[in-house]
């Protein structure tokens, strides 16, 4: 027996050697490395703080502003509370004012909120699996939204990613994008909701490689986010092939440089008559922390013969949702871990000086001198997205909650 | 392509009965012995926390498993095939501290059913012992599967440390019996699910590559490298990887003392040829016996990504639905087993064991968006496991080598429930 106690000393002397060269291994820990080498781009103003609504019990995501009220969205699980809510804020003062709350039944992620004005509705995207659905709210009083119904099916259990919602022909659509899962690839659904009580899917289609993030709809013309596939343009109404909200035609495609094309906004200038497609990009990061991706300027004059023109680049982080104020053109973008950022988009994008353009032609905006402001810049924010209120802009701080800047002057 | 390879190799191979004449009977000579074995354990174990603060206690079956090995034309070509039951006795997966993958966070996913079905021909050139495999198996990267190690649980590094259940083809070369090298060519894509067909188009899209040397008895050394395409994302759309792996296997011939593992490995994320992020593992175990009695340590630090989790708080989404991650963190876990052979019923033989992990996480980034001990309700946590062992037949004493690259002298030895 002597060996044998013997060889569990032994034993136990090297294990303690083992705690101590793991105690002392942290370089075999985790090494993030950063993006690509930073463009500094020169911020020429800073977007004023007006006010915070300050939520830190859960991550903020999305925010959607009516005429007097904004709502947030949440995100994921904060030191174990899940990301069920949707909160309610007060805008009548300079400082958002919380007045209210509501909890999706099980929800992880409310990631999407969109405010429909001319219909006093409110929907809520709702992941993840297996409960992926869309939530539908009447804001016939906006202070208390009232839980109308939840339109959830086989075809969005995956999860609800966006939901956008416009109205096209008279009827009110609500556009899905569902996340993939297992086998099942990503795909776009087409909800009628113009009577919120009975929503009817419109269509399905298999879209995105391998996701479809988000979606913009305006006159009668769908672009989609399909992350490596590009962006696509689809007639549903406006496009003069035929096409509606139950059969999209397909009206061209680009690929935009970089892909992960996450998000979009078509642009119609009023002022040169310009017309733009503003392409989010979205690559990897950790969120909270660090991101990266650009945003990419796209000439959609002809939606056969789409080609990218110019992009904008904030070093060593990613854009993500963003508003763009038509009057005075300028879009406000959501930068996660560097804030807002505040863009001249007025007039040709396309045309800057030779010094400004890279290697593929197109105009890098912050050589071309289009940059207004940034803001949120020197905060611990991760900033989600922007909408526009009266005069002033709302971002969504998933660390922090709401904050309200003032808006550039031009 | 394959097809052509394996009988081009066939064809001229000449016989190897004789090969190894006068060494200790190693895995690669064992493997001409055609043979079908069984393995399985019934385990019962108490984690605490678990979720939420509280305590689980939960009994399953983990790896049972249907083992053939074989030869013909005398060693010239030989095979390997492995089912595994997991899919359905712990569909809901395994508790395993600091463990992830294919969907499962803080417990072992259910391994595919067809684990492994590996064909290999071998020849011998000049002195040189040459092989070529393909199927479905472990690729060369790495250390051992951790089921041919002592512990019934596995290492929180499993997917740092091992590339398994991948469609290869995988060329190996016994420079001189003390060196041996293999190539690997395979898919890089995850299995989807215990049942999931492998995505034929993408076999070739990742690369492998192991060195092995055993400078003397016993003794084992291997560094390895790997590329991989994309493992999470079945269509090819996600992260890279570059993985690195080297360690130290030591099984001394005679005394208590009967195993020692040193292991180090990293993982790396890229995105479009540049790197995003990078994980590292460090673990040492090591196994005394005598008298059917044994003791077996294992101190292990790994870092893991973390991901939203469902509704299911041990699931993430597969594939995920965007390229970020939530957090980076520091596990440090020391597991300790005391195991007791049973006496061998005809070809029945097995132990009983007692296990304990204790676990501890750290958050590596801030600001901290998921860290563990907000699900766990608590950064350590103890893993306490008793459990029966039960082998039919003489099983394998280790996996993930093939052909030319089975392992050196003595170093083919059982470590876990009794081998042949």
């Amino acid at each position: 027996m002597k060996p044998f106690i013997g060889g569990v000393l032994k034993l136990s002397l090297l294990a303690g050697l083992v705690a101590c060269s793991a105690g002392a291994g942290d370089n075999v820990g985790a090494t993030p490395v950063g993006p690509p080498p930073p463009i500094t781009p020169p911020v020429i103003a800073s977007l004023a703080v007006v006010g915070q609504g300050e939520i830190t019990n859960r991550f903020t995501a999305e925010i959607s502003v009516g005429s007097r009220y904004a709502y947030s969205s949440t995100w994921g699980t904060r030191a174990s509370v899940r990301g069920n809510a949707i909160y309610v804020w007060d805008l009548d003062a300079a400082q958002p004012t919380l007045v209210d709350s509501v909890i999706v039944a099980d929800a992880g992620t409310t990631g999407d909120v969109q405010v429909v004005a001319d219909a006093a509705l409110l929907v809520v995207a709702v992941e993840p699996a297996p409960r992926g659905a869309i939530v539908l709210y009447d804001l016939g009083t906006p202070s208390r939204p009232r839980f109308i119904g939840r339109y959830e099916t086989p075809t969005t259990s995956n999860g609800v990613h966006t939901a956008h919602v416009a109205r096209v022909d008279g009827r009110l659509c609500a556009f899905l994008a569902i996340n993939p899962r297992g086998n099942e690839v990503a795909k776009l659904v087409i909800v009628d909701i113009t009577d919120p009580r009975a929503p009817t899917e419109l269509w399905v289609r298999n879209l995105g490689a391998p996701f479809i993030h988000d979606v913009h709809v305006r006159d009668g013309i769908l672009l989609t986010a399909e992350w490596n596939n590009g962006m696509a343009a689809y007639d549903i109404g406006g496009g003069g092939r035929g096409g509606s909200p139950s059969n999209p035609v397909l009206l061209g495609r680009v690929q935009t440089v970089g892909g992960s094309v996450h998000n979009v906004y078509w642009l119609r200038d009023s002022v040169s008559g310009a017309q733009y497609a503003l392409v989010g990009e979205e690559g990897p990061g950790a969120i909270g922390s660090s991101s990266e991706g650009d945003v990419h300027v796209v000439d959609v004059r002809s939606w056969s013969a789409m080609r990218e023109v110019a992009y904008f680049r904030v070093g060593s982080a990613g854009t993500h949702n963003f508003w763009v104020d038509e009057s005075a053109g300028v879009l406000y973008a959501a930068y996660y871990n560097a804030g807002v950022r505040a863009i001249d988009v007025r007039g040709d994008l396309s045309a800057c000086a030779a010094g400004a353009k890279d290697s593929l032609g197109r105009c890098d905006l912050t050589l071309a001198n289009r940059v207004l402001g940034a803001g949120l810049t020197n905060t611990s924010s991760y900033i989600w997205g922007v909408d526009g209120a009266s005069g002033s802009v709302l971002a969504s701080d998933m660390l922090r909650g709401v904050w309200r800047l003032a808006r550039v002057a031009r | 392509m394959l097809t052509r390879a394996m009988c081009a190799l066939l064809c001229v191979a000449p016989r190897l009965s004789a090969q190894h004449a006068g060494h200790p009977e190693r895995e690669a000579d064992a493997q001409r012995r055609d043979s079908i074995s069984a393995m399985g354990t019934a385990l019962l174990t108490r984690v605490t926390p678990a979720l939420a603060g509280n305590p689980r206690s939960e009994a399953l079956i983990t790896q049972p498993m249907v083992m053939l090995r074989g030869a013909r034309r005398s060693g010239a070509l030989r095979y390997a095939a492995m089912l595994n039951a997991e899919r359905w006795t712990m569909p809901g997966g395994e508790p395993v501290a600091g463990i992830w993958g294919e969907g499962f966070i803080d417990r072992r996913h259910p391994h595919t059913v067809v684990h492994e079905v590996m064909l290999t021909a071998m020849r011998q050139v000049q002195g040189t012992t040459v092989s070529l495999s393909a199927g479905r198996g472990i690729v060369p990267f790495g250390t051992d599967d951790p089921m041919v190690r002592p512990f019934t649980k596995y290492p929180a590094n499993h997917h740092h440390a091992q590339i398994l259940e991948r469609i290869q083809l995988t060329g190996a070369i016994r420079l001189s019996p003390r060196i041996g090298l293999e190539l690997s060519t395979f898919n890089g894509d995850e299995p989807a699910s215990p049942t999931a067909a492998p995505r034929w188009s993408r076999v070739g899209d990742s690369r492998a590559a192991r060195l092995s040397l055993w400078p003397v008895s016993g003794l084992e050394l291997q560094g390895s490298a790997a590329s991989l395409r994309s493992p999470e994302f079945a269509g090819g759309e996600g992260l890279d990887q570059q993985k690195w792996s080297a360690s130290t296997r030591w099984t001394p011939n005679g005394g208590i003392m009967r195993y020692l593992l040193v292991e180090w490995a990293r993982t790396g994320d890229r995105y479009r040829q540049r790197a995003i992020a990078a994980y590292g593992t460090g673990l040492i175990e090591a196994l005394a016996a005598s008298r059917g009695l044994s003791v077996a340590l294992r101190a292990e630090q790994t870092s893991r990504h973390e991901e939203e989790r469902l509704l299911d708080l041990n699931r993430t989404a597969r594939p995920p639905t965007d390229l970020t991650i939530k957090g980076i963190t520091r596990w440090r876990l020391l597991t300790g087993q005391v195991a007791a052979s049973m006496p061998a019923v005809g070809a029945l033989h097995g132990g009983v064991f007692l296990e304990a992990t204790y676990a501890r996480s750290t958050p590596q980034l801030r600001p901290v968006l998921l860290d563990p001990a907000d699900v766990i309700g608590a950064n350590a946590a103890w893993h306490l496991s008793a459990g029966v062992r039960l082998g039919l037949g003489a099983m394998p004493v280790r996996v993930g080598r093939y052909g030319a690259a089975a392992g050196g002298p003595t170093t083919d030895v059982a470590l876990g429930v009794r081998h042949r």
